[in-house]
C-alpha cells in the first residue's frame, strides 16, 4: 500500500513538472506572439497564439485569457473584427473580469469598444460564442508550378517558378545541379506573406550562363515562427536549343581548277644517237685499233658486244625517260590560288557564322516528368 | 725516277683541294684479255685486274690517280704468265662538264719468271662524258695517246694507244656513281737488235663503281 502511494505520487509529480513545462512553453509563445503585436506583426502573432491556444498545449487558464484577448487585438489589428470579438468572448466566458485598459494602446481604436460591447453581450446572457474561434494551426505547404517545356533567349530570359505558400509565410526556392544538390547556383525569396512567381536568369552566382544539365529546384516557406513547409523539388533539365546552322559546301571538284602544268614534249634524238653512237664505236673498237695480225683468225670480243649493247640500250633508255617535261603556267597557278583562298574565306566565313549561331542558341528548359 | 717523283708530286696534291673540291673515288675492276703477236705467232693470256681510281677537281684542273694489279696467264710455255702492276697519274683540263683534255704518265710493270720489264707511258689524254638527256645517264668515251713512251732500257713503243667507251650513271640525289665500259689498248714493240717487232693489245670490261663528293 505504502509502495502504491508512492507510485502515485510519484506519477503526480512528473504530470505537474510536465504541466509547469508546458505552461512554460506557452507564456514563451505568448511572450512572442505579444512582442510581434508591438511590431505591428498581427499575422506573426496570430501564429504564436494559435500554437498556444492548442489543445493540447497545456495552457493554464489564466493563460488562455491572456492569449484569447492578445488574439482578438490581432484580429482588431488585422480588420478582422468579428474574429476578433469571437476571442473577447471565449475570453470573457472564462473570466468575466476580465480588464484590456491595459492594452489600449496596442490597439486605440477599437479595442475598448468592441471587447466591452461583447463584455455586455455577455453580460446580458446573450448566446454563448460558438466553436472556439482557434482550431489547431494548419500546416504549411508551399506549392510550385514551372513550365513543363520552354525556350529562352540567352539575354533577358527567365525561368518563371510560381511559388504559393498555404499561408502567410515567406517563400524561398533554391536550385542546384542535380549531381551536387547541396552546392546552389541560385536562390531568392519572395517577400513574407507573398505569392507569385520568382524569375530564374540561368545564371550562376557568377553571372555567367549555367551549363547545360539537370538542375534540381527546391521550394520551401517559412513562416514568421520559424515553422517550415516541407521542401518541394522538381528537376529541369537545362539544354541548348538546335542552332539553325549552315552547311559547309562540298569540296571544290578537280574540274574547278585549270591545269598548273602543261606536259612539253623532251624527248631529243641526241641521246639515243649519242648511245647509239657509242655503241658502235664499241662494237668496231678492236678492229679500228687494234692490229690485223691480232685479231686475224681470232674469235671477235663478245665483251665488246656485250658493252656496246649496254650503251645503245642506255641511249634507248634515255630517249624514252626524257620523253616530256613539266612546265609550270603561272596564270593557271595564280588563278587556282585566288580560288582556293575564296573557297577558304567562304567556309571559314561559315563555320564562324555556324560557331556564333551555337553560342547565342537559346536555351531549352524542359520540366523532367514533363511532355516528352 | 724522274716519273716517281712526278707521281708522288701529283699525290701530294691531292689532299689540298680534298677539303673544298669535288672529290670521286671508284674500285674498278678489269677483265682483261691479251694478246701477243710476236714472230709470226699470236698469244693469248687472261686474267682479272682490281684497282682503284681517284680524282680532285681544282677549279677547272682535276688530277686523278689509278692503279690496276693483276695477272695474266694462259698463254702457254712461250708466253710465260705475268704479274702486272701499271700506275698512272693524270691531269686534266675541263673545258666543259663533258668534255675535258689533259696529259697522262703511266707506270706499267710486268713481272715473270723471266725477270721484271717495266714501260713508261706518257702522252696526251681526251675524256668526253656526253649526257644522255636523262639526269645522272652519260656516255663515256676515252681516248689516250701516248706517242712519248718506251720500255725501260729498251726499245721505244712505236704506237701506245688506250681507249674506253661506254656508259655511266650517277642516280640523282645520291653520290654514287656506276661505269661500265669497254676498254681496249694496243701497243706496238719497235725492234731491238736481234729482237723483231713485237705487238700486244690489252681489251676488255672495266666495270668501276664509285661515289662523287661535292659534285
Amino acid at each position: 500500500m505504502r509502495l502504491q502511494n508512492a507510485l502515485i505520487g510519484l506519477l503526480l509529480v512528473a504530470a505537474h513538472a510536465r504541466a509547469a513545462r508546458a505552461q512554460g512553453d506557452v507564456a514563451t509563445l505568448i511572450t512572442a506572439a505579444r512582442s510581434q503585436l508591438d511590431q505591428f506583426n498581427p499575422d506573426s502573432a496570430s501564429a504564436y497564439l494559435e500554437r498556444a491556444l492548442a489543445p493540447n498545449s497545456g495552457a493554464s487558464r489564466e493563460q488562455r485569457v491572456r492569449a484569447y484577448v492578445l488574439y482578438g487585438i490581432a484580429q482588431l489589428t488585422a480588420k478582422n473584427v468579428s474574429a476578433a470579438r469571437l476571442a473577447f468572448r471565449q475570453a470573457l466566458q472564462i473570466n468575466p473580469g476580465e480588464r484590456v485598459d491595459s492594452l489600449e494602446f496596442l490597439e486605440p481604436e477599437d479595442l475598448l469598444r468592441e471587447f466591452n460591447s461583447e463584455r455586455l453581450a455577455a453580460a446580458s446572457g446573450a448566446e454563448a460564442a460558438p466553436a472556439p474561434v482557434v482550431a489547431a494551426a494548419a500546416p504549411l505547404t508551399v506549392q510550385m508550378a514551372l513550365p513543363e517545356d520552354t525556350i529562352l533567349p540567352l539575354t533577358d530570359g527567365r525561368l518563371p517558378i510560381l511559388l504559393a505558400p498555404s499561408r502567410t509565410a515567406r517563400a524561398s526556392v533554391a536550385i542546384a545541379p542535380a549531381g551536387a544538390p547541396s552546392v546552389p547556383v541560385w536562390t531568392d525569396t519572395l517577400a513574407s506573406g507573398a505569392a507569385g512567381a520568382l524569375g530564374w536568369d540561368l545564371r550562376g552566382r557568377d553571372g555567367a550562363l549555367v551549363p547545360p544539365g539537370r538542375y534540381r529546384i527546391s521550394a520551401t516557406a517559412v513562416d514568421t515562427t520559424g515553422v517550415s513547409a516541407p521542401t518541394v523539388t522538381r528537376v529541369v533539365v537545362i539544354a541548348r536549343a538546335p542552332a539553325d546552322t549552315q552547311a559547309l559546301p562540298p569540296p571544290l571538284p578537280r574540274s574547278a581548277f585549270l591545269p598548273e602544268f602543261a606536259s612539253v614534249s623532251h624527248r631529243s634524238a641526241s641521246g639515243l644517237l649519242v648511245g647509239a653512237g657509242l655503241g658502235a664505236a664499241v662494237a668496231l673498237l678492236p678492229s679500228a685499233l687494234g692490229r690485223p695480225e691480232l685479231n686475224k683468225g681470232l674469235a671477235s670480243d663478245g665483251t665488246a658486244y656485250l658493252v656496246a649493247g649496254s650503251v645503245t640500250v642506255a641511249g634507248v633508255i634515255a630517249f624514252l625517260a626524257g620523253g616530256s617535261e613539266r612546265h609550270p603556267l603561272p596564270e593557271n597557278a595564280q588563278r587556282n590560288a585566288a580560288l582556293r583562298e575564296q573557297d577558304a574565306a567562304s567556309r571559314a566565313a561559315i563555320v564562324e557564322a555556324n560557331a556564333r549561331v551555337k553560342a547565342n542558341a537559346p536555351l531549352r528548359v524542359r520540366l523532367e516528368g514533363g511532355r516528352p | 725516277m724522274r716519273f716517281r717523283a712526278s707521281l708522288v708530286l701529283a699525290l701530294g696534291f691531292c689532299p689540298i683541294g680534298a677539303a673544298a673540291q669535288p672529290l670521286s673515288g671508284f674500285g674498278q675492276a678489269f677483265n682483261v684479255e691479251r694478246r701477243i703477236y710476236y714472230q709470226g705467232a699470236v698469244y693469248q693470256q687472261t686474267g682479272l685486274w682490281y684497282g682503284a681510281i681517284g680524282a680532285v677537281r681544282l677549279g677547272s684542273l682535276q688530277v686523278g690517280v689509278s692503279a690496276l694489279m693483276g695477272t695474266a696467264s694462259g698463254g702457254g710455255a712461250t708466253s710465260p704468265d705475268i704479274q702486272i702492276r701499271t700506275t698512272a697519274v693524270t691531269l686534266h683540263y675541263i673545258l666543259a662538264p663533258w668534255i675535258a683534255l689533259g696529259v697522262q704518265a703511266e707506270a706499267r710493270r710486268f713481272e715473270s719468271d723471266a725477270g721484271v720489264t717495266m714501260w713508261r707511258l706518257i702522252g696526251g689524254n681526251v675524256r668526253l662524258e656526253p649526257g644522255l638527256g636523262v639526269a645522272g645517264l652519260r656516255g663515256i668515251a676515252e681516248i689516250s695517246v701516248l706517242p712519248a713512251s718506251s720500255v725501260s732500257g729498251g726499245p721505244s713503243l712505236q704506237t701506245a694507244m688506250q681507249a674506253a667507251i661506254g656508259a655511266g650513271f650517277a642516280p640523282s640525289g645520291s653520290p654514287l656513281d656506276l661505269r661500265l665500259v669497254y676498254r681496249f689498248e694496243r701497243y706496238d714493240v719497235a725492234a731491238s737488235g736481234a729482237s723483231p717487232e713485237r705487238y700486244e693489245q690489252f681489251r676488255g670490261i672495266v666495270a668501276q663503281v664509285g661515289i662523287r663528293l661535292g659534285r
